[in-house]
């Protein structure tokens, strides 16, 4: 792998990781915000005992989704970056990282886009194509990375 | 696998260590090892052609193909 790649590739992964840590911190903050944890100015969820399941499922749903969607990309440009360094470019377990990120995301997604059913107590349940669309390509992604893993075991046992 | 790689034979007929070959053929003996215990999945012509110099032999002395029975 050419110098440039892998410094490009190194400069990726910690921008990746600081946006991960800085976006799980916002989840963090604003999760315990919503949930009257601390703060006055914050915005609080307004609970509502007949969409009280709902609003537990979203409010859980984006908390959890958010913060794992987060730790699977840290760890999927880790595991990358480790990778090339040992010689080994698709390492098999990302390909479960990348499908178990797309799953995580959609859910996180769903949950994100519906947050006003938590804050307000909306009653509007909205599924949009953006919400469903980088989930699919997450798939994708990870489908054509199992190839590529396969691919990679090939050509290392070609002597 | 239905092909055989015949190269320890071929050491033992030429009376020459594994380190010998890999270093002689320019390969790991980690990667001789892969061609030896039939692991490998695909053989380079490059690496078959410095087999065959090195052992001073056709790719047919050292690859052979046997059909296996649909019992296995």
């Amino acid at each position: 792998m050419k110098r440039n790649t892998r410094i490009l590739l190194i400069a990726v992964t910690v921008l990746v990781c600081l946006i991960c840590l800085s976006n799980a911190a916002y989840i963090i903050i604003q999760g315990g915000g919503m949930a009257g944890l601390y703060g006055v100015n914050m915005e609080r969820a307004q609970w509502n005992q007949e969409v009280l399941g709902l609003q537990r499922f979203i409010f859980w749903g984006w908390l959890t989704a958010g913060l794992v969607f987060d730790a699977l990309l840290a760890v999927f440009m880790i595991r990358s970056l480790l990778g090339v360094r040992s010689g080994i470019l698709f390492p098999k377990a990302n390909t479960f990282i990348l499908m178990a990120a797309s799953a995580v995301n959609l859910v996180y997604n769903i949950c994100h886009s519906n947050i006003g059913i938590v804050l307000h107590s909306e009653r509007l349940f909205t599924i949009d194509n953006a919400d469903l669309l980088l989930p699919l390509i997450l798939l994708a992604f990870s489908l054509i990375y199992g190839i590529a893993v396969r691919v990679s075991e090939e050509n290392q046992l070609t002597i | 696998m239905a092909i055989i790689v015949n190269i320890d034979i071929m050491l033992a007929r030429r009376k020459m260590s594994s380190g010998e070959l890999a270093a002689k053929v320019g390969i790991t003996p980690a990667n001789l090892s892969i061609l030896k215990t039939g692991k490998a999945r695909a053989i380079r012509f490059t690496t078959l052609e410095a087999l065959c110099r090195a052992l001073d032999c056709q790719p047919g002395d050292i690859l052979e193909y046997r059909a296996e029975s649909s019992e296995e």
